[in-house]
């Protein structure tokens, strides 16, 4: 199939992670002392499709590279510790 | 054997370049500091051959060159989190052990005590050198770059430097990205290495990140665009097929 499609897919289930970290913050709204994440997202390896300084034809040499992006993932969540408010009981 | 549908064929597998570059960018949306290259650009080629010179294929130029543009600030409130400004990037240490650069701007530190960035990039300080950072001291980041570190005990004493992180403004200077998604100078090959800073002084801003420079709907926009030609020509090529057919009913008459 389109490879297209699977770098784009790449992207939705990184999305879909960061929407279950997104839930748990909000699940937490009332948690004592809960830190929120934050997902981090990465981009994949790029594909190396043409080297810097090949032939494009007979009498050019192209001067950068082709690298093809193949998508991103969740690479990590990130603690934010930042102080919570005060709660008078 | 009929040329046309090998024309339209060729115009076709063009578009695949252009669908991959634009779906990588769409999955890259919410990257921290990502940013794009320079678009593909269509170029007509001549085919060689026996008879008229009409054949035209379509053949793709690419220029991979990045385009280094201020993408949306997120605020944080993360004292170890930097905003990059301008054309500044900030140069980490590869797998290899070379320098490349990046834009990203979510730091941290890792469990040797060396700032990293959340993907675990090795951070250099201006001398080449990884910073390694104190534990138990408060650390924040000046506009310049430069590494404090306060002590919590001694809130009056004057804040120490602990580094000076490796930026450089990258106006005038070319940039294509890596096989890993860093960046390096132009014709480097691979092999990274530091550059020489732009006339405008790096600088940073400490408590927010960047987002990704990517336009969402003109993404989607450009892949309604490039589904839309890629049937326009599976019709040509199926358009053909008729013509052949009707061509080949004649000679049935005859």
């Amino acid at each position: 199939m389109d490879a297209s499609v699977w770098v784009a897919k790449t992207g939705l289930t990184a999305q879909q992670r960061r929407m279950t970290v997104i839930a748990n913050n909000l699940a937490n709204v009332n948690t004592v002392a809960f830190k929120r994440d934050r997902a981090v997202f990465e981009d994949l390896l790029y594909q190396n499709l043409r080297q810097p300084g090949a032939s494009a034809d007979a009498q050019t040499i192209a001067p950068t590279g082709l690298m093809m992006g193949t998508g991103s993932r969740i690479v990590a969540t990130e603690k934010n510790a930042q102080a919570g408010k005060y709660d008078c009981h | 054997m009929d040329r046309l549908i090998f024309t339209a064929m060729s115009a076709l597998k063009q578009l695949d370049g252009m669908k991959l570059k634009n779906s990588n960018a769409l999955a890259n949306a919410s990257t921290v500091g990502f940013k794009e290259t320079y678009t593909f650009a269509t170029q007509t080629a001549q085919v060689a051959g026996a008879g008229f010179n009409s054949r035209f294929v379509p053949m793709n130029r690419s220029n991979d060159e990045l385009v280094i543009n201020s993408g949306p600030l997120i605020t944080t409130g993360n004292k170890l989190d930097i905003y990059l400004k301008g054309k500044t990037v900030l140069g980490v240490q590869t797998s290899d052990e070379k320098t490349a650069f990046t834009r990203r701007g979510d730091l941290t530190v890792d469990a040797a005590g060396f700032l990293t960035t959340v993907n675990g990039y090795t951070v250099l300080g201006e001398g080449g050198g990884p910073i390694a950072v104190p534990s138990g001291l408060e650390l924040s980041i000046a506009d310049d770059g430069t590494i404090l570190a306060t002590d919590p005990s001694l809130p009056e004493a004057p804040p120490a430097v602990v580094g000076n992180l490796l930026l450089r403004e990258s106006e005038g200077t070319r940039l294509v990205r890596r096989v890993d998604g860093l960046f390096e100078v132009m014709g480097s090959g691979g092999q990274g290495g530091d550059f020489e800073s732009g006339p405008i002084p790096p600088s940073v801003q400490a408590g927010a990140i960047e987002g990704s420079s990517i336009n969402v709907a003109e993404k989607l926009v450009n892949f309604m665009d490039m589904s839309r030609s890629f049937e326009m020509r599976i019709k040509i090529i199926s358009e053909m097929k008729e013509l052949d057919d009707s061509g080949a009913t004649m000679m049935r008459y005859a």
